[in-house]
């Protein structure tokens, strides 16, 4: 993975994690997050890759998080919660846009096949 | 395990560290905890391994993430090596999974040990300025390598005369009786000068200190407690200043509490002011208490001992007789607190021994896994990779799998310590005070991450440097050949092998003796009676007199009620019964005979034998007579002495007649009775001295032990027994309950948890030695697959080649098992002073070794050879 990497482009897991980020009902959480990744894609993705993830999604400023409640069932401790920034639905929709654009010449090339 | 609705402690401890603590962290455990609570709701099994899997998922990808950002000239590709050791490792299951069993074995092992070490070492003070504070003591004989307490009186002389001190501190054993409801329960206390705590330097969770208005003997009426005793027994209220407790029958102010951390002497519960009485004061000889002072400003250690000796020598001078060979010498504080450490070193032997039969493990498992994987390193060295480069990439390989096998280890050492903590005697554990504290705490896992990690860095530097050091050609071509890859690897992993059998003999050896030695103890009889018998010992605060109690007034009536309960055949009583450690040593003298020459030869164990105590016993009289009635207090005094003192003092010469001093009185031989514990037992037993029985009508004391044997259960008794005591008098402290046979069977739980430990380290590598065989012996025979193919086309049986494959794995086991018994043998002889009944080369234990290991062998090879055994030669001749 080349270091001098724009901010801007999402990789594989992070495009995954923000999708989920959008779905999740109630509080957006490192385990919403990795639940929905399993509905969505019946894979369940290691739980340290959704941690390292969020981390750097927020890091480049797609997500922006905060302190959240400590329930009982959490042996009282609070919650990192997530929410979407600008910059995040921004980043997903170029995502989107440059998959629509890539798309249609690939899907040729494989129905060639 | 995995009922609990509370996640594992451990893991989350341990992964919180590794992420640095912090909202990040409290989050992800927060996230944990809630995913387990929600497994458990759903009756999900296995939730703790659940558990350590998740945490050590997120611990490593954080390592990954963190090391991404720190760039070395190393480090620049530890995120790439890493994501590829993990590939690397996932795909190869069997030898992953193999390691970290090993290596959570090994380091299990070495934390728990550890850890237990921390805790039951750990007793340190929390005192003002330690540095100048000293012990100071006196030792019988002159040298003052180990100076014990000091005597009320030279106590009295060093405070009036010695300048090197700015101030004294001393402190006697008190059994304190508390009195309650139930009865009086006996505290663990010391009497202490006046100016105890303010030498010390010890401040008052509550309330104050002694002052030297307490100690005057009309205000004596003060306590100060201990905080855990104040917090468990009386509910911690903090109104405690100033209530009154009954104790020793006499009402007392409660004046302070004392923390924790300033508990001094060890295991104190209560204090109150010392007040010596002009009899104790006069003892010159006799080690009464621990003393303590403070060294004077600008005075040296060096400077204050000389003082010591000096005013140690007029002392001496003044009292010769009692004194003859006596010396003063103080110690640095610290110094006098911190136990020797040498008790644990086999221990810790036996341990190491263990992690270094799977380190050599996993020695052997890495090379023959670079083995395989020749030719990946050759095409990667011909792609133009470095060899430093490839050399890292296998570290970070080693290191990652050993770092995963270093928290395993820490969940089976927090496992191992809990079962160990949890199942030990509670004989044992009652000795230690620190015991039901036992824990894994963060040093002692540290520990085991340090140790994983450079166990990986160690075992996978060198494998790594011999596998790039030949060249790509070399590397291309061993593949391409069918004959069993480099011979030289092949040897390494042979001797590897070899080496791990060979400890594996040794732990063996040690545990097969000490096993026997158990057995023989067991299947010794003592010579004296212990089946349905109760004992338990009384306690009675000391008479306003001073004068311990006598037997006519007080302990006789007490006896005859016990034998006024139901179902009681015979009651007796004694100070020191067989196996207690009740019983205290003391130094006499014959009459008419020059002083002893050693100190073994003049010492006895003194026990204080009530009415009808041989009979009780079953005790035999081997020559004279036993104690009777008219031995009264103020007829001539008598003694009994025990075969085995009569052996050492008199030789074949008759005892019966002659004269022991004891403390200037006169006590003359009037029996010779057998010995209680016989010889094959005595590594058991409290002390290994003879006996001196002396009668307690003519030796009162404030403690009895009784014994009461009964026609129904012994416990049943118990209750009763206990009221009759409380009846007689309610400030009576009944301690150490208990049936005969447990007090015995007590007496040997040390020694048979030694066993159970070494029983437990041998078996641990037995069973790595076993992995061992059996992974090279399927590696070979994996190589030689086409070899055996041949050999079947060329006429050979099956069972032929099921022997050949047997008969590797057994060579080696062989030339292993002849070492390792040659490290047995000297293992044995540095145990054979606690063996019993079975000699350091007991051949019998020997043999079962052999055979074991031999079983291990075949038992090892058998998979493989029966692998080999089916190799078809179709298969092999169309490769060819």
């Amino acid at each position: 993975m080349p270091s001098a990497k724009s901010a801007a482009v999402l990789g594989r897991f992070e495009h995954l994690v923000l999708l989920a980020a959008l779905h999740v009902r109630g509080d957006i959480y490192a385990v919403s997050i990795g639940a929905e990744i399993e509905r969505r894609t019946g894979v369940r993705p290691a739980r340290g890759a959704v941690y390292t993830t969020l981390a750097r999604l927020e890091a480049k400023g797609f997500l922006l998080s905060s302190r959240g409640a400590a329930t009982p069932v959490r042996g009282g401790k609070a919650k990192r919660v997530y929410r979407l920034t600008i910059q995040g639905r921004q980043a997903l929709q170029r995502a989107r846009s440059d998959m629509v654009l890539a798309w249609p010449r690939v899907a040729r090339l494989l129905g060639d096949r | 395990m995995n009922r609990g609705t509370r996640p594992p402690d451990w893991p989350a401890r341990l992964l919180s560290s590794i992420l640095g603590g912090g909202d990040f962290a409290e989050s992800v455990i927060g996230d944990l905890t809630e995913e387990y609570a929600a497994r458990v709701a759903r009756d999900a099994q296995l939730n703790t391994l659940w558990y350590w899997r998740a945490a050590t998922d997120i611990a490593l990808h954080h390592i990954a993430d963190a090391a991404t950002q720190t760039r070395g000239p190393m480090f620049g590709h530890l995120r790439e090596d890493l994501r590829y050791a993990r590939r690397q490792l996932a795909t190869s299951k069997a030898f992953t999974l193999t390691t970290i069993f090993t290596l959570a074995l090994g380091i299990g092992a070495t934390t728990a040990m550890f850890g237990i070490e921390r805790t039951l070492t750990d007793v340190r003070l929390d005192i003002a300025n330690p540095a100048t504070l000293v012990h100071v003591g006196q030792a019988a004989r002159g040298d003052c390598a180990a100076c014990g307490a000091l005597a009320a009186g030279n106590f009295t002389t060093l405070q009036q005369s010695a300048r090197s001190f700015v101030s004294f501190a001393f402190a006697t054993q008190w059994r304190a009786i508390l009195r309650g409801d139930q009865g009086g329960e006996l505290l663990t206390g010391a009497h202490v000068s006046s100016g105890f705590f303010n030498t010390i330097g010890v401040r008052p969770l509550f309330g104050r200190v002694f002052t030297p208005a307490d100690s005057a003997e009309r205000h004596a009426n003060v306590v100060m407690l201990s905080e855990s005793f104040w917090r468990g027994r009386l509910g911690g209220d903090s109104a405690i200043v100033g209530r009154t407790l009954v104790i020793d029958g006499t009402p007392r102010v409660v004046v302070g509490i004392v923390p924790t951390r300033a508990v001094l002497p060890e295991g104190s519960e209560v204090w109150a002011p010392l007040v010596v009485d002009p009899m104790a004061a006069a003892n010159r000889s006799r080690g009464d208490g621990d003393a303590f002072a403070r060294l004077a400003v600008g005075t040296t250690l060096d400077g204050a001992r000389a003082e010591l000796r000096a005013i140690g020598m007029r002392i001496v001078s003044q009292y010769p007789t009692d004194l003859r060979g006596v010396a003063f010498d103080a110690e640095p504080f610290a110094a006098w607190e911190t136990p020797s450490r040498a008790d644990d070193i086999p221990l810790f032997v036996l341990v190491y021994m263990v992690l270094g039969v799977a380190c050599l493990n996993l020695a052997g498992l890495l090379l023959a896994r670079l083995t395989a994987r020749r030719k990946e390193m050759a095409i990667r060295v011909a792609l133009g990779a470095s060899r430093a480069r490839i050399v890292w990439q296998l570290l970070t390989e080693t290191t990652l799998l050993t770092f995963v096998g270093g928290v395993a280890g820490a969940a089976v050492a927090a496992v191992g310590i809990r079962l160990v903590r949890d199942l030990m005697p509670a004989f044992v554990s009652e000795a230690l005070p620190r015991w039901h504290d036992l824990h894994l705490d963060g040093p002692a896992l540290a520990a085991a991450l340090i140790t994983s990690v450079l166990t990986g860095v160690a075992i996978g530097l060198l494998p790594a440097l011999r596998f790039t050091r030949d060249g790509v050609v070399e590397g291309l071509k061993s593949d391409s050949r069918s004959a069993s890859a480099g011979g030289g690897v092949s040897r390494t992993r042979r001797g590897l092998v070899v080496a791990e059998v060979a400890l594996a003999v040794v732990l063996l050896g040690s545990a097969g003796l000490l096993a026997r030695s158990v057995a023989n103890q067991r299947a010794t009889h003592d010579g004296f009676r212990s089946d349905s018998t109760l004992t338990f010992r009384v306690t009675a605060p000391p008479a306003v007199a001073g004068q311990p109690r006598s037997d006519a007034r007080y302990w006789a009536p007490l006896a005859q009620r016990f034998g006024a309960l139901p179902n009681v055949v015979a009651v007796s009583s004694a100070l020191g019964l067989p196996y207690s450690p009740a019983a205290p040593t003391e130094a006499f003298t014959v009459a008419g005979r020059a002083a002893a020459l050693n100190g073994q030869e003049s010492t006895a164990r003194i026990v204080v034998a009530g009415a009808g105590y041989f009979s009780t016993l079953g005790i035999s009289i081997r020559s004279g007579r036993s104690f009777d009635a008219s031995d009264r207090a103020d007829a001539p005094r008598v003694a009994i002495v025990d075969e085995h003192l009569a052996r050492i003092v008199f030789g074949n010469a008759d005892p019966i007649g002659r004269t022991l001093v004891i403390d200037n009185a006169q006590w003359r031989i009037v029996g010779v009775a057998a010995e209680t514990r016989p010889n094959a037992r005595r590594p058991l037993a409290v002390t290994t001295l003879g006996e001196l029985y002396l009668p307690l009508a003519q030796r009162p004391t404030n403690a009895l032990q009784f014994v009461i044997r009964t026609r129904a259960e012994p416990l049943q008794l118990a209750r009763a027994a206990m009221a009759t005591v409380h009846e007689f008098h309610r400030d009576l402290a009944v301690t150490e309950v208990q049936t005969f046979t447990a007090l015995v069977d007590n007496a040997s739980a040390p020694y048979r948890v030694l066993t159970g430990a070494m029983i437990g380290f041998a078996a641990a590598a037995a069973t790595i030695a076993l992995i061992g065989l059996y992974g090279i012996v399927s590696f070979v025979v994996a190589q030689r697959m086409r070899e055996f193919g041949i050999r079947r086309a060329l006429g050979a049986e099956t069972a032929e080649l099921f022997r050949l494959v047997l008969g590797e794995s057994a060579m080696l086991a062989a030339v292993g098992i002849a070492i390792g018994v040659l490290g047995a043998l000297g293992a044995g002889r540095v145990m054979r002073l606690i063996l019993v009944g079975v000699s350091a080369a007991d051949p019998l234990t020997l043999a079962a070794i052999i055979g074991t290991m031999m079983l291990v062998a075949v038992g090892a090879a058998y998979g493989p050879a029966r692998r080999a055994a089916k190799a078809d030669p179709m298969a092999a001749l169309r490769n060819e």
